[in-house]
């Protein structure tokens, strides 16, 4: 009696598994995203347009997404990482190919990438073209505040030694730093003309003096740039589009750029890194991530998802589509075009390197470890 | 006898009079309450505000707008979140509630020694840290995976958090039953009633208190948690908090979060007050 109870209890069981299992089996594309990081109106473009149904993961950082692809809890289908965590994933053969015969719109004659992507994808491993196609793009710089007097000239005239040295600052400079070891460690290196992905103990010895002597007062993340602009610091080493993002932030509200208290330098030698969609070995639903991809190659998509996004485009196509809005009638068209002629300007005819910007590379946990411990130290001091 | 020697006052005792500092301590004491209540809600308070600014840069108060509070239903992953948050919750506390009860009315039955060491198990999952719970059950439902590939999800995430609620309900029910008379049970079955009757009618509502409580301990619990599901969750399917955690990443947080936690907390508020509200009204009923 009690056997046949227990029996029909283990089928409801897996009866109700199987349901609940099913529902998931339609046409989906399963997304494991950055915050913020897909313009919603792309989404359901694409969404009527193909019948799928995009759903959507979030993660904060790159190792999180390695850790949610390893964990194998749900089996996405495209994710969104950085140059370094794509060699990782390629690394450890978590990514497959990407068949770009099912690519209708990559065309690289007539589509291209812009000139900074094909700087950044110079740079990373091997075949890395094979396997990620970029989403958006950026570079680092010294976002710094205007109404400290004489720090704008400052940093255009000195660039990395302003940020580092308290000789060519105005005395009393409020400096901060991006709570990220690995990017101080850089930014370090940069400061003293070495390679951010050379990492020798000698190296992270020069690296703490540096970072010791700067004087940071703050080690933060988001809150760098509000700081800036609320006039709590006056210069920060973080991302072009966190600066983008409150200038977009200060235009939307009313502000026209003459009020802006808050502008970036991006020197020659810095951080540019590269968001690119990759697919997953495990990847169930193939074709859709292809389709996906296709879709956010036509210049008017990728147009419309910056729009919304602020980073920079990959696409050639896109960036002309929008500058050509200078001098727009619309002023939040005219300053959009303003902002990405000036802060991701074209490579001039006359210059040697095409691009700004190393990307970093993947390298041993130990060293990063050691970064680590270092940038500690240095805060504890 | 000559009783001239003088008599002895308080401070020869060595009692000092510090009334007069009474006033300070007072003053100091008030000042003390004040500061903490100021601190304690001076977040909530910042919240609501920017929760109608109309600019999204926290530093200045551009100008009074609701339009954060229709934008969270807008936004469709928010509104999802907010969506998953309530039916996760819901379910797991109505679930857990009703299975906290009839394991603690069992627990409660049990001679001294079992019931303590039931107690032990019992306790094990609430004094656990939220991080090896969550990761540890991830591992289990891992198990699942080669069999069901979707298997992680709603269903995994109201499992989830049916486990660390079910403890907090048996906790608070537990008590009430202790305060019951013991034969209470027997006594309504010599009247007669059938031992699934009894229950529903005679025990039941004497501890209907601890289960409330419980209830309502497992729902605000289940409501905010953050480890658990995150580990426990899978094929897009996010909680509020999650979504929350996630998106800080690239850009800054839309204060559309700002809305929906200020929303709750007048929601909360209103509970409380209204439940405050009828039980004085009761209370002068009743005498």
């Amino acid at each position: 009696m009690v056997n046949i109870k227990k029996l029909y209890l283990m089928a409801i069981v897996v009866l109700g598994l199987v349901i609940l299992s099913g529902c998931n089996n339609k046409k989906t594309l399963l997304l494991l995203n950055w915050g913020e990081y897909l313009n919603e109106e792309v989404l359901i473009a694409f969404e009527k347009e193909t019948g799928y149904t995009v759903v959507q993961d979030l993660a904060d950082s790159n190792e999180l997404f390695y850790s949610k692809i390893k964990s194998g809890t749900t089996a996405y289908d495209l994710v969104i990482p950085s140059d370094y965590m794509i060699h990782k994933m390629y690394e450890k053969d978590l990514l497959q190919e990407i068949d770009f015969t099912k690519l209708t719109n990559y065309d690289p004659v007539n589509n291209p990438f812009m000139e900074g992507v094909k700087g950044i994808q110079s740079e990373m491993f091997l075949n890395n073209e094979r396997y990620a196609v970029p989403y958006f793009w950026g570079t680092f710089g010294i976002i710094y505040n205007k109404q400290k007097a004489g720090l704008e000239e400052a940093v255009l005239t000195h660039g990395w030694d302003a940020y580092f040295d308290k000789q060519f600052r105005p005395a009393g400079t409020r400096v901060a730093m991006y709570n990220v070891p690995r990017f101080a460690y850089s930014a370090a290196m940069f400061y003293n003309n070495l390679d951010p992905n050379v990492i020798t103990e000698e190296t992270i010895d020069i690296a703490y003096d540096t970072l010791l002597n700067a004087g940071f007062t703050e080690w933060g993340f988001d809150t760098l740039k509000k700081g800036i602009v609320a006039n709590n610091l006056d210069m920060a080493f973080t991302y072009t589009g966190d600066f983008l993002d409150m200038l977009y932030t200060r235009l939307d509200a009313g502000d026209t750029l003459e009020d802006i208290t808050f502008d970036i330098y991006i020197p020659q030698n810095t951080i540019a890194f590269m968001d690119a969609l990759v697919i997953p070995k495990k990847a169930r639903h193939v074709d859709a991530a292809h389709e996906f991809i296709d879709f956010l190659l036509r210049p008017e998509i990728a147009y419309l998802n910056a729009s919304a996004i602020g980073y920079a485009t990959p696409l050639q196509k896109s960036y002309d589509l929008i500058v050509s809005h200078l001098g727009d009638e619309d002023t939040w068209l005219n300053q959009w075009a303003y902002a990405n002629q000036t802060y991701y300007p074209l490579p001039l005819e006359t210059d040697v390197v095409k691009y700004k910007g190393t990307p970093l590379a993947n390298i041993d946990q130990d060293w990063i470890d050691k970064i680590t411990t270092m940038v500690n130290n240095v805060k504890s001091r | 006898m000559t009783n001239n020697y003088p008599k002895a006052t308080l401070e020869e005792y060595g009692y000092k009079d510090r009334k007069h500092l009474k006033k300070v301590f007072h003053v100091l004491g008030n000042a003390l309450v004040v500061f903490t209540v100021i601190m304690m809600y001076i977040s909530i308070f910042t919240l609501a505000v920017q929760s109608v600014n109309s600019s999204t840069d926290i530093t200045r108060f551009e100008s009074f707008t609701l339009k954060w509070y229709f934008n969270m239903f807008s936004n469709r992953m928010l509104r999802g979140a907010i969506i998953n948050t309530f039916i996760v919750s819901i379910t797991a506390t109505l679930i857990a509630t009703i299975l906290g009860t009839f394991i603690a009315i069992g627990i409660n039955a049990f001679e001294k020694k079992k019931r303590q060491s039931l107690m032990l198990l019992n306790n094990i999952p609430v004094l656990n840290a939220d991080i090896i719970t969550g990761i540890s059950l991830m591992l289990i439902f891992s198990l699942v995976l080669p069999v069901f590939p979707y298997f992680f999800g709603p269903f995994t995430m109201i499992l989830a958090h049916l486990f660390f609620t079910l403890p907090y309900v048996v906790l608070s029910v537990l008590p009430k039953l202790k305060e019951i008379d013991k034969f209470l049970m027997d006594a309504a079955l010599d009247l007669g009633v059938r031992p699934y009757r009894a229950l529903l009618k005679v025990v039941i509502p004497a501890i209907k208190a601890g289960i409330f409580s419980g209830m309502l301990l497992a729902f605000t619990m289940s409501l905010d948690d953050f480890v658990i599901s995150y580990y426990t969750t899978g094929n897009g399917f996010n909680n509020l908090s999650i979504w929350v955690y996630g998106s800080i990443g690239r850009r800054s947080l839309t204060p559309s979060v700002y809305a929906y936690s200020t929303a709750l907390t007048v929601v909360t508020l209103g509970l409380l007050l209204g439940n405050h509200f009828f039980q004085k009204r009761r209370a002068k009923h009743h005498g």
